[in-house]
């Protein structure tokens, strides 16, 4: 995962609440393999007409937000499904950085491990930041995960919330596999100790 | 004396390896999970590293998500190739890793939720995870079980460990005795309703009350497994008489002096009486009328003798908005009696209510009765042990008299990922679990409800009040 720590980009403003994974990727392209770029799935029933072609009224259709890196959402976004594409259509249309009050709670566990930022902001401040973005005038935000706040031309600096252990993890890029089984011993240790109080967590009775 | 704890704080710390230093704890997974619409990939992310499957033996797979649930006499009919590798790379990982799978041809091949509870895999206690969300349906066991991505399954296969912070402690009281004709998923749907599809966004609830203990574990099941509707990370319900007897037996449960040890040790898994909840909500549900959604998300639900909902009349001007963004998709006009709403679907199935309990309470319904003339109505059982235990009550015998059509298992048109699914604009009575906008198919609309509440829909073709017809 490419580590991240401060993104500069055009906002693109989704002023709904509770827009859910599979709004952001439907279920017909769950088939498909992550290599083959998820760009244009992302936001798919929002951003084609049911013929197929671009519905020019939606924000990411539109220049500048088309290019859109950083996206400014209402309340629990990201909630529904656990599809990792999720974040991945997301990453690959190119957004590195979400804001929003509340952020479901598995989308934003793969958002972690997908080097994508959300930011959480309050209620007033997503309404400032939703209007400021809809202007292509006003709509480049700076979202610093180092110094953990997003700046703006006209808002100012803002402060965002955001987990410490979950800043880290965005900021060194880290490998959660490799780091994990450098504790390998202590989870071998773990799983004896607990075996022998619990023997039944063996699964011996496989069903076979 | 030590501080008194939840259940869910008592499974945690049982399994805490170590915390990290970040703050995350590194915890030990019991049971593991897979199924064909994650495997493909996270094998593919597994191989790349070079890992293998370091517990083969806490892990079990099934295909569910892309099976066709047509007749199994014939070639099955795969949306496409794209399927086909995924039923392909699940079987080939597991043959690989050595993973007990139930996949296509296997008699247990069923829906992820339905298969691990009813082979015994779950037991009471273990922390589960599955990378789909509605794995909180194993918390009906009194075990700790939550969703997880594709990222973190490939974690759990390599380390049989997950890395996580605590989440807040909440307890829902409901309080009883149901009525007749109101099921789990009218309380579900009742608590949506009452606190929001982010209220529960941050926690872990545990369900308590005289209307939970009264439960079977099939509705407890269908309750815990609509907990990740309200953004919990999972659901709770404490082990008891219920829950021992429904897995005594079970092929994968503990038998002998393990089973003993077992329960021994399960008959302390409850919160101490003076554990400290973060949040507390209480609902009354002896007077609960069975539920519908009218909107496109589980908590835009209403009790079916209520008129769709007036945006005009919403608290805030988001909430309007959002009224009127669902009733624009749906069709639907402010203020129309839910009951006067035609349907041209219906659905029986899923991991939400797509076992033997869910089956019976339909066939009351419907014995005796046909389809409405227009309707096509599928029973997609849970599981082939549901679909096998059903045949030998004789329900399918009723489902087909009735006009139903009688199925294969898998999720099909829960998430129409498996080829089947509605056309824009077509109207559904669902047992499945989310009414979001074209989940059963672009454009088609969703009414979510109990199977005794669909059977209704089924034989009037329209929304119906059950307990007209029982
Ligand atoms: S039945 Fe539906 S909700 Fe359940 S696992 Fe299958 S697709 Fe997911």
């Amino acid at each position: 995962m490419q580590p991240i720590s401060c993104h500069t980009g055009i906002a693109a403003p989704l002023p709904m609440a509770d827009i859910n994974t599979d709004l952001i990727y439907p279920q017909r392209f769950l088939r498909r393999a992550r290599s083959s770029g998820l760009a244009e799935c992302c936001f798919h029933p929002l951003r084609f007409r049911p013929d197929g072609s671009h519905n020019p009224d939606f924000i990411l259709n539109r220049p500048p937000w088309d290019h859109a890196s950083i996206l400014v959402a209402g309340r629990n976004f990201g909630s529904g499904s656990s599809r990792e594409h999720a974040p991945w259509t997301l990453y690959d249309f190119g957004f590195r950085a979400l804001l929003a009050p509340l952020f479901a709670d598995i989308f934003k566990n793969n958002c972690l491990n997908n080097g994508i930022v959300p930011a959480v902001l309050p209620e007033a401040e997503i309404a400032l930041c939703l209007t400021a973005a809809a202007d292509p005038a006003t709509a480049e935000f700076t979202v610093d995960l180092e110094r953990r706040e997003v700046r703006h031309a006209t808002l100012g600096t803002l402060p965002f919330a955001i987990e410490e252990a979950d800043r880290r993890r965005l900021l060194l890029g880290l490998d959660e596999i490799d780091e994990t089984l450098a504790l390998l011993s202590g989870i071998e240790h773990h799983e004896a100790a607990r075996e022998q109080g619990a023997p039944w967590i063996a699964n011996r009775n496989r069903g076979n | 004396m030590d501080e008194p704890r939840t259940l869910y704080r008592k499974i945690w710390d049982a399994h805490v390896v170590e915390t990290m230093a970040d703050g995350r704890c590194l915890l030990a997974v019991d049971r593991h999970l897979l199924h064909d619409g994650v495997a493909m990939y996270a094998f593919e992310a597994l191989a790349a590293k070079g890992l293998a499957v370091r517990r083969p033996d806490l892990t079990l797979a099934v295909a569910d998500h892309v099976v066709p649930t047509g007749p199994r006499d014939r070639p099955l009919a795969y949306e496409d190739d794209d399927a086909r590798r995924m039923i392909r790379d699940i079987a080939a990982g597991c043959a690989a890793a050595g993973i007990t799978a139930h996949l296509v041809g296997d008699p247990r091949q069923g829906i992820v939720h339905v298969v691990g509870p009813e082979q015994g895999f779950i037991l009471p206690g273990t922390l589960a995870v599955c990378g789909d969300s509605h794995t909180s349906t194993y918390g009906a066991f009194g075990a700790y079980a939550f969703g997880i991505g594709i990222t973190e399954v490939g974690h759990v296969l390599a380390t049989q460990t997950i890395k996580q912070q605590r989440s807040r402690a909440m307890r829902v009281t409901f309080q009883g005795p149901r009525a007749r004709g109101t099921t789990a998923k009218d309380m579900a749907l009742f608590l949506m309703r009452s606190i929001g599809v982010a209220g529960g966004t941050g926690h872990v609830i545990e369900y308590q009350g005289s209307a939970v203990e009264a439960m079977s574990m099939e509705e407890r099941m269908t309750l815990c497994n609509m907990t990740i509707e309200v953004g919990a990370r999972a659901g709770l319900v404490a082990p008891d008489e219920t829950t021992l007897s429904y897995l005594r037996g079970r092929p994968m449960a503990p038998a002998g002096a393990d089973w003993d040890a077992a329960v021994a040790a399960w008959r302390g898994l409850r919160s101490d009486p003076d554990a400290a909840f973060d949040r507390d909500v209480t609902l009354d549900v002896t007077d609960l009328a069975p539920h519908v959604t009218w909107g496109t998300n589980p908590g835009q639900a209403a009790p079916v003798t209520a008129e769709v909902p007036d945006p005009a009349a919403a608290a805030s001007e988001a909430e309007a908005a959002a009224i009127a963004r669902a009733l624009d998709y749906m069709g639907l006009r402010a203020g129309q009696p839910l009951r006067d709403v035609a349907i041209d679907h219906v659905f029986i199935g899923s991991c939400t209510n797509g076992r033997i309990e869910d089956l019976r309470s339909a066939v009351e319904v419907i014995r005796n009765r046909r389809v409405a003339p227009g309707v096509t109505a599928w029973v997609v059982p849970g599981s082939g042990a549901v679909k096998a235990q059903a045949e030998r009550e004789g329900l399918d015998e009723f489902f087909r008299a009735a006009g139903f059509d009688w199925r294969e298992p898998g999720c099909s048109m829960c998430l129409a990922m498996n080829g089947e699914r509605l056309r824009p604009g077509q109207r559904s009575a669902s047992t499945s679990n989310r009414n979001f906008e074209g989940r059963q198919g672009a454009g088609a609309r969703t009414h979510l409800m109990s199977p005794a509440m669909a059977a209704a829909a089924a034989v009037t073709g329209r929304l119906t009040d059950v307990r007209d017809l029982l």
